[in-house]
């Protein structure tokens, strides 16, 4: 049996006490019978008129609040719904937000946005490395997953690499500051401009004159070079 | 042939929604006849013949969610509704988990597109009930989160294989899907779901925990 299977029959077998429990009840009887009763009301001019008017009244708030949801300027929409990308193997592959961040993505890497809100967004390095640029801004911070790490950041710029075949993550920090938290850094862990983090098998160092995104290939193009900029 | 010996209970009790709950003596053929002659009391029958297959399912795929009981009440109405459509009424129980997954597919689908809608923002994932101890509710609330990061239909195959424990091709007939679709979707949602556990450091030592116990396995057998 695969740790899944195992995962689902303790999951199955929780269910089933809470189901139990349910299954005396004969409450959901009862409205089932009762809803099959009730006859289906007519819609009515003034609740359609009451929701028009909510509608744009909503859509109102979201114009004058200008708390869209950050949007992605480029990127392929995958079956699972987020954004999932993988850069060619020799090519980097730029991604704009409209809340002006950007990430810079290196041939090979692939990542996915899980969700965008007002405030930012939650992207899962896969594999790779990438740089971010995140604008600085009011609100919680982007958060970046690559394995069992979080990296928060609002309104920095930094080299992030994730290898899951050795467990490997680097951090290198160029403008303002992280938080990094995951398996065996504590509860957080607050990395600064110049500041390199890399972690290997549950141990980590922090130290300034590390570049694990220099260390074993060129750093990706800086955004000017890449971008034309 | 089989004979239809039911009486309608609807009114048994004074009003609609208060049938007693008397146990319908007859096999499926008899229920579906009983069925299709209307009343409140075949469709009390039908509830409470499948009510506990389909809340199950239907809580399998959609996990400690306040709409398992809207769900549920859903798949009955639909069942109701299309029984004329029934062929074979021995397949009952069969047409009852299809629409079972039927509505939970369809209700995720509805929640996944409206998952941009912030004022339709989810909720927390609560582990209800009272029979569930803290580990536990922790552990369920993580294995849903994940699922809920999932695709409607990968999500569906997911649970319906590894939480409910059915069958590969019993999972593909139910979702109306090639066993060999259903074969690639679970791959798919296996990969996803083993990459998105990292977020929940309760399920990566849950699984750590089960490896390690394997590992105690393979060397007490050694």
């Amino acid at each position: 049996m695969s740790d899944l299977q195992r995962l689902g029959a303790y999951v199955a077998l929780l269910q089933d006490r809470d189901l139990a429990w349910c299954a005396a009840s004969d409450q959901p009887r009862a409205s089932f019978l009762s809803a099959l009763s009730r006859r289906r009301r007519p819609v009515r001019p003034l609740v359609v008129g009451i929701a028009v008017v909510l509608s744009i009244a909503v859509a109102a708030a979201l114009v004058l609040t200008g708390r869209h949801p950050v949007a992605v300027a480029s990127g392929r929409v995958s079956e699972g719904g987020g954004i999932h990308l993988e850069a060619p193997p020799s090519e980097d592959v730029p991604l704009r937000f409209s809340d002006g961040s950007n990430l810079w993505i290196r041939g090979g890497t692939a990542i996915t946005v899980s969700a965008l809100t007002g405030a930012g967004a939650d992207v899962e390095l896969e594999h790779g490395r990438a740089r971010v640029q995140v604008a600085h801004h009011e609100g919680p911070p982007w958060t970046l997953h690559a394995g069992p790490y979080r990296v928060d950041a609002v309104g920095t710029r930094f080299d992030l690499s994730w290898d899951p075949k050795d467990a490997r993550l680097g951090l290198h920090l160029l403008e303002g500051r992280v938080m990094v938290r995951g398996a065996g850094l504590g509860p957080s862990l607050k990395v600064e401009a110049g500041q390199t983090l890399t972690t290997k098998g549950g141990t980590w160092k922090l130290g300034p004159d590390l570049d694990p995104m220099n260390a074993g290939a060129p750093a990706p193009q800086s955004p000017s070079q890449r971008l034309g900029g | 042939m089989a004979t239809a010996r039911f009486e309608p209970l609807a009114h048994a009790a004074g009003t609609a929604g208060k049938s007693a709950r008397v146990s319908f003596v007859g096999d499926d053929h008899a229920l579906m006849c009983a069925i299709e002659g209307g009343g409140h009391g075949a469709a009390a029958a039908l509830f409470d013949r499948y009510s506990e297959l389909v809340r199950r399912t239907i809580a399998r795929i959609l996990g400690p969610d306040p709409q398992v009981h809207d769900a549920t009440q859903e798949a009955f109405v639909r069942m109701l509704r299309s029984a004329h459509l029934l062929r074979d009424p021995q397949a009952l129980s069969e047409w009852a988990l299809r629409t079972a997954v039927g509505t939970a597919t369809d209700y995720l689908r509805r929640k996944y597109r409206r998952r941009w809608l912030w004022f339709k923002r989810k909720a927390p994932v609560e582990a209800g009930g009272t029979a569930l101890d803290t580990y536990g509710r922790e552990v369920v609330r993580a294995v849903y989160a994940v699922l809920d990061c999932l695709p409607p239909e990968e999500r569906v195959l997911l649970a319906l294989r590894f939480i409910d424990g059915m069958e590969l091709r019993q999972a593909a007939a139910v979702c109306s899907c090639s066993h060999a679709t259903a074969d690639r979707r679970l791959e798919r949602a296996e990969a996803r779901f083993r990459r998105l556990t990292h977020k929940h450091p309760v399920l990566v030592d849950w699984i750590d925990s089960v490896a390690e116990s394997q590992g105690d396995e393979k060397g007490w057998s050694q």
